[in-house]
């Protein structure tokens, strides 16, 4: 009964303040929309490719030089990537010298009647040296298509050379020429059925919406728990703990009133705050309500671990909740809710295990990734782990504080 | 002006005995660095890392990754399946192949559909192009293979003659292999691009993350230092130490001057410390232009305008400490200091633009790019000095009323 009157009044205190807390349940909805609009187009961006622009000349404008062209711009890996302008060679090398284009491709005239007598002209590549790296990748790309036609060259010829010596006439010739070459080509134009293609992430997969709420709640809870962190040391200094010792209460009452009415705040400014910005944002809210509960619940247990933890230390020391900010923020640089996970250095992902920020983040983006199969008891069990954990550092350090 | 810098030591002296500030002085660089190296990974690599895991062991296959690793731009990686899988979906290989066993049968019976795994993450841009560099290793192979057992139905068909020694299979193999050598049939002409476009080159450096992380890093705890220790005249403001300086004619101005002086001396001080770190750590150099150091300096008169603005506007003390450490996270953020290597557009840049970390970091930005106009840079110190100079008038126009009141 005690507890709960203890729970009421610290609500109460909270409430007081309710500008703050309204700007806190704002502003975090706020920057889930700033962070999708800057961070979104680079969040999975490859470290290794970037987007380029190339030229495709030309010259020879024959039925199959048109099909090279179409399929150059069809393929599903080009688009997106690199983008294909089809113009003429003084246009090309005019890009190349506005450092526009990444390289030129130049299909010089006869081409195809090359192929056909075996003369086999060279198709040209002007890469850009000031982007040689992107040049490397369309050579690479070039090369690679070269020697496709190479492996079916070798072979219709190796073909017809053994035909031939194993005493073939000439119609049998002409007969194994055709059927050699059309086998060949569609050999090369199936050259990638080779490939199962499989596409991985460590995330689930989410809108970039439902990924910046994820990352962002568990941040602005965490500013919150940090402002009720100086509830403690407030009252120290009006001395309401020393009157506390001299009332017939016993100071585990004091604390564990003060915990839950932390943890009952941010359970609720969590809930406010995903159900919130998930109705803005339109993020999926289909999972099971037990998912929600468990993970809302283990959020708001680690962060108010977190936030009594720091309302003990400021009974030692000015300054904590500074310590709290830039330790949050830390958290949340740590956990992979500032900055992709994937992006850090793995000492920092390894680190990252004992964050509640990623823990919070991982289990909100299982919920909004709508795959049931993904539980969320792994992120819950870590969740409250680590709170017991912080939980048990505050309760060693707090019989230190009668002492100072 | 004596009294100035009276009034500087004596802060500067005051500043260094609190234990709390001189932690903040030397945590404040250790943050610096610990960002830093959390954004490294947002640098363009140039070579593409690629895992190969071959589950066939053939010779067949053993010889189309040794072929695909000698190609240029590219760095190959032998590793296991489970490590493939475990590189790709961590985003620290571009692509990943896993040769399943049973390639080089596949390539002999001619059916070699979804003998590989391409796997590849939602970052990967050119998995498309590694696909076709090891798909034409295995092509070659397979058009070997293909041309041997073609050579053998076409002499079942026509009841040709086979070779007298040897065996036709192997023959055609070879002959077919050999038209590799020494040089394929099909190749590329290539050439690079040379004279009057070369000289663009220097226009297109690429800016490092390091540096401009480092400057954007800097400037969040610029405006967290300054504001966290504009605390002073609230103290001076409650210990009545103001009130008494009404009574001195002209006290009271240098009294604030030589406080302002102190925390810009601080700052300056802070980015030094900041920018040796970023050279030694990290190879980047933060403030090498001079327009670098008077942007900086304008930056560090606008925040310490609005510190004194909040000491000015806040009750306590407490609510500073509060407010400061909150208002400089937030308002980083939205002035793009966390991705300062990010293009800004639209909207966004707008709100960057309402902080005075929006402009100093749009003057930087060309600045360490080497591609500005010295009229914008001059433009942007006029805004921050404009910004600074009023917020400063204002708060002393405050904090003089609360003194005479």
């Amino acid at each position: 009964m005690l507890v709960k009157t203890l729970i009421l009044k610290e609500l109460t205190l909270y409430w007081r303040d309710r500008k703050a807390i309204g700007l806190l349940l704002v502003l975090p909805l706020f920057f889930i929309w700033l962070f999708v609009q800057v961070l979104s187009p680079y969040l999975f961006s490859s470290r290794y490719s970037q987007a380029f622009e190339i030229a495709f000349v030309d010259e020879d404008q024959t039925f199959n030089t048109k099909m090279i062209s179409r399929q150059l711009e069809e393929l599903d890996y080009m688009k997106g990537f690199i983008t294909v302008h089809k113009t003429e060679r003084t246009q090309a090398m005019r890009m190349l010298e506005t450092n526009r284009i990444a390289g030129a491709i130049m299909i010089p005239k006869g081409f195809t009647a090359s192929l056909y007598s075996g003369d086999n002209y060279p198709v040209e590549f002007i890469g850009n040296r000031t982007r040689k790296e992107q040049a490397d990748q369309i050579k690479n790309q070039l090369i690679s298509a070269m020697n496709d036609l190479s492996a079916g060259q070798s072979a219709v010829k190796a073909v017809w050379h053994a035909a031939r010596d194993g005493g073939a006439s000439a119609e049998q010739l002409d007969r194994v020429m055709k059927d050699s070459v059309l086998d060949f080509m569609m050999r090369a134009l199936g050259r990638n059925e080779i490939y199962e293609e499989i596409t991985l992430s460590s995330i689930p997969q989410v809108r970039f919406p439902e990924y910046f709420t994820s990352a962002l709640a568990v941040v602005f809870v965490s500013f919150l728990g940090i402002r009720g962190s100086r509830s403690l040391a407030e009252e120290k200094e009006l001395g309401m703990l020393d009157r506390f010792r001299a009332a017939p209460v016993g100071m585990w009452q004091v604390f564990t009133g003060k915990f839950f009415g932390i943890f009952l705040l941010l359970w609720i400014q969590t809930a406010l705050l995903v159900i919130g910005a998930s109705l803005l944002f339109d993020n999926y809210l289909g999972a099971q309500p037990a998912s929600f509960l468990f993970v809302f619940t283990a959020t708001a247990f680690a962060v108010a671990s977190w936030s009594f933890l720091l309302a003990v230390l400021g009974l030692f020391s000015k300054g904590t909740e500074l310590l709290g900010y830039i330790g949050t923020f830390f958290l949340a640089i740590i956990g992979g809710n500032i900055y992709p996970l994937f992006s850090l250095s793995d000492s920092l992902q390894t680190a990252s295990e004992f964050t509640f920020t990623r823990w919070a983040m991982h289990g909100m983006l299982k919920i909004f990734s709508g795959d049931e199969s993904l539980s969320v008891w792994p992120e819950t069990r870590m969740l409250l782990i680590i709170g017991c954990v912080l939980l048990t550092i505050a309760a060693i350090l707090l019989p230190f504080v009668g002492r100072k | 002006m004596y009294a100035i810098l009276q009034v500087l030591k004596l802060r500067l002296r005051l500043m260094l005995q609190d234990r709390v500030f001189l932690l903040l002085l030397l945590a404040f660089p250790f943050v610096f660095v610990f960002i830093l190296n959390a954004t490294q990974s947002f640098e363009k690599q140039s070579v593409i890392p690629v895992a190969v895991a071959d589950e066939d062991g053939s010779d067949y296959s053993r010889l189309i990754v040794d072929r695909f690793a000698d190609k240029e731009g590219i760095r190959v990686l032998r590793v296991s399946r489970d490590e493939a899988y475990k590189l790709t979906e961590s985003f620290k290989v571009e692509a990943a192949f896993v040769i399943k066993a049973g390639l080089k049968d596949a390539i002999l019976e001619e059916d070699t559909d979804d003998t590989v795994e391409m796997l590849k993450n939602p970052g990967s841009l050119s998995y498309g192009i590694l696909g076709e560099m090891l798909g034409s290793e295995v092509m070659r192979l397979s058009a070997n293979a293909g041309a041997a057992n073609s050579a053998e139905q076409i002499y079942r068909l026509y009841g040709l003659t086979s070779p007298a020694s040897g065996s036709l299979w192997e023959k055609v193999w070879k002959y077919t292999d050999s038209q590799w050598e020494p040089k394929p049939l099909m190749t590329i002409d290539y050439k690079e691009m040379a004279g009057g476009g070369v000289q663009t080159v220097n226009r297109l450096t690429s800016v490092s993350n390091a540096a401009l992380t480092g400057i954007g890093m800097l400037l969040v705890f610029i405006l967290m230092f300054v504001t966290l220790h504009s605390r002073w005249l609230l103290e001076e403001r409650d210990n009545g130490t103001l009130k008494r300086m009404m009574s001195v004619p002209g006290m009271l101005w240098k009294f604030y001057a030589g406080n302002i002086a102190a925390l810009g001396l601080l700052s300056l001080f802070l980015v030094g410390v900041c920018a040796v770190l970023a050279r030694l750590l990290f190879g980047a150099s933060l403030v090498f232009h001079p327009l670098q150091y008077a942007l900086l300096g304008a930056y560090i008169f606008a925040v310490i305008g609005l510190g004194m603005l909040f000491s000015a506007v806040f009750k306590t003390g407490r609510q500073l400490e509060t407010g400061a450490p909150l208002l400089a996270l937030l308002t980083g953020f939205i002035g793009g200091c966390f991705w300062p290597f990010l293009p800004l557009t639209g909207p966004v840049r707008t709100f960057s633009l309402c902080t005075p970390q929006g402009w100093t970091l749009a003057g930087m930005k060309p600045l360490v790019a080497g591609d500005y106009q010295f009229l914008d840079i001059f433009q942007i110190m006029l805004v921050l000095l404009g910004f600074g100079t009023v917020l400063f008038l204002y708060s002393f126009y405050h904090i003089r009323r609360q003194a005479i009141s």
